[in-house]
């Protein structure tokens, strides 16, 4: 049966930390109770929502500034390797690429989408046979979710997400699998709003 | 009769033209932005380099908008420019660029300019579509001129125009130099290089570089007050090309630190450390700018010389603008170690003038201002 994490922390809600882990234990136990299941799902799950590095930072020295504008152009021009990727995956770099770091440089925004990404972390769960975990998106609360590690089974205590549209508010869940596939039932559900842009 | 036009999308165009063998000419490349606000754009150019050679200068449109031209050849026929800016500024509409084509003295038939791989983009860097129409050289006939008057270019801003004495040129022609580039030693500049000379009215200029298709030289400071004067290209003493050039009382441009007339200035910091986004200049801080074609020097320089301890300073007014301010100037006169026509101004930045990569630097000579596109930064 599930115990909690020794050293645990939840992040999110207002709760103490005693609080919020004995309401969490209590929404858990209640939930496998009811899937007659005999694994403890993920204990807590919580967001941390982070910008990457501006795409139109072509050198990664965090400003966008001349340097890159000459650095796009030389990629545009086939000079240096293209590795802006505001067109998506292409080996050629395009005016569009140089004027949107041109764009960049002034203050404006840098055109491109996913800048914004959302962390997840969680408490191991402390059930047996423990394969591994799942992580499921929705976009509104409750669900329905949609399973976001599609290749496999996930056996760390972190995901990050990153396909997400600025200004959206999203739904997590995880659930936790046994060795024989069992699944668990939904953890709480946290929320991560993107800010804009 | 009303009728709505179709298909007003941007347009690159360049003409179908006749020429002769040998000749040398400047082609406009234009644009139109039709209905759209055109912030940048690219395109290859697909040419018969074994046929001829070519040269680009910004034109009025880029240049106006402040956009830099840069290209690259990404095999031998084919020549891939981007023409962007450090701005939000739209692309106008004219001359994009100024394409100086060298015609081989073998070359005959008609040869394509293919517009390939064309792009372009918004102010706000979304996707414009943009259509294209090729040109084409039909070369014929007998030989044609080595070099034309829009050949002859501002060393510093590649713009072609009026010439004003004291001036450092480029002549951009058609076998026009010595088939091995030779150029002057630093400390003394010579009348002839490589069996090949430039004389304005008669009087030689002092020549720093000569290539097949490319001379550099001084208008000599004789010129000053005349409205024309006659240019004579020689080689191996024989007459080669030659023609009538405006001659106005200055010419003014900064010299850049890529040599293309466009985008940052050759311009030193107060502590000599070349200006950069990476190294802006502060503000109140003095700055080193490097101009030619500010006309007529007091007292007037042997021509060729390499300025040492004599120093001379222009005849006519000169100011300096960053940002649109007018800058302190605490010297402008001949630049000690450069030969006579290079021009060294220190200016104070303005106190006032808003920091960026790319502040615009200008110069005015006399009523003549420096063609727009040259940048600093300041912090």
């Amino acid at each position: 049966m599930a115990g909690v994490p020794s050293g645990a922390r939840t992040v999110f809600g207002s709760k103490s930390f005693k609080e919020g882990m004995v309401s969490l234990v209590a929404q858990m136990n209640r939930r496998i109770k009811a899937r007659s299941l005999v694994l403890a799902g993920v204990l807590w799950i919580s967001p941390v929502l982070w910008a990457q590095t501006s795409p139109c930072d072509l050198n990664k020295d965090g400003v966008v500034n001349a340097t890159d504008v000459t650095l796009a152009v030389n990629m545009a021009l086939g000079m240096a390797t293209c590795t802006a990727t505001l067109e998506g995956a292409s080996s050629t770099c395009t005016v569009i690429t140089v004027q949107r770091v041109v764009n960049a440089s002034q203050g404006q925004t840098c055109l491109t989408y996913n800048t914004h990404g959302v962390t997840l972390n969680w408490g191991a769960s402390t059930s047996q046979n423990v394969a591994g975990y799942n992580i499921y998106r929705g976009t509104t609360t409750g669900g329905p979710y949609t399973k976001l590690n599609t290749t496999g089974l996930i056996t760390v205590l972190t995901y990050s997400d990153s396909a997400v549209s600025a200004g959206l508010t999203y739904f997590y869940v995880a659930t936790t699998v046994d060795v024989s596939g069992n699944e668990s039932a939904y953890s709480t559900q946290t929320t991560a709003t993107i800010p804009t842009p | 009769m009303l009728f709505t036009p179709l298909g007003w999308a941007a347009q690159l165009s360049l003409p179908v033209q006749v020429t002769g063998p040998g000749s040398s000419l400047v082609l406009p490349l234009s644009f139109s932005p039709g209905g759209d606000q055109v912030g940048g754009l690219q395109f290859d150019l697909q040419y018969d380099s074994s046929s001829m050679n070519l040269l680009a200068t910004a034109g009025d449109a880029a240049r106006n908008s402040g956009k830099s031209v840069y290209y690259k050849d990404l095999s031998p026929n084919v020549r891939r420019f981007v023409v962007v800016g450090f701005n939000q500024s739209p692309v106008s509409a004219g001359s994009l660029l100024s394409l100086i084509v060298n015609v081989n003295a073998n070359a005959s038939g008609t040869y394509a300019l293919a517009f390939l791989n064309v792009a372009s983009t918004s102010t706000s860097g979304s996707t414009v579509a943009m259509i294209a129409a090729d040109g084409a050289l039909i070369v014929q006939g007998t030989t044609g001129s080595r070099i034309q008057p829009a050949g002859v270019l501002n060393a510093a801003s590649l713009a072609s125009g009026a010439i004003a004495p004291g001036e450092i040129v480029t002549l951009i022609g058609s076998a026009i130099g010595p088939p091995i580039a030779t150029q002057s030693g630093s400390s003394v500049t010579s009348a002839m290089l490589g069996g090949t000379s430039v004389l304005f009215d008669g009087n030689p200029a002092p020549l720093l570089y000569a290539a097949p298709n490319q001379i550099n030289a001084v208008v000599p400071y004789g010129i000053s007050g005349q409205n024309a004067m006659q240019m004579s290209i020689t080689s191996g003493g024989q007459l080669i090309a030659g023609f009538s050039l405006p001659v106005v009382a200055s010419a003014p441009a900064f010299f850049t630190r890529d040599g293309s007339g466009l985008g940052p200035g050759a311009i030193l910091n107060q502590d000599s450390t070349v200006n950069s986004s990476s190294n802006p200049a502060s503000r109140g801080s003095v700055v080193v700018l490097y101009a030619t074609g500010v006309g007529a020097m007091v007292p007037t320089p042997t021509d060729g010389q390499v300025t040492g301890n004599i120093l001379t300073y222009p005849k006519l007014p000169v100011s300096v603008t960053i940002e649109g301010i007018d800058a302190e100037i605490l010297y402008a006169g001949a630049a000690p170690g450069l030969v006579a026509g290079v021009v060294q101004i220190n200016v104070r930045v303005p106190q006032t003038a808003a920091p960026g990569d790319s502040v615009p630097v200008s110069i005015t000579a006399g009523t003549a201002l420096s063609p727009a596109g040259v940048v600093m930064a300041v912090q």
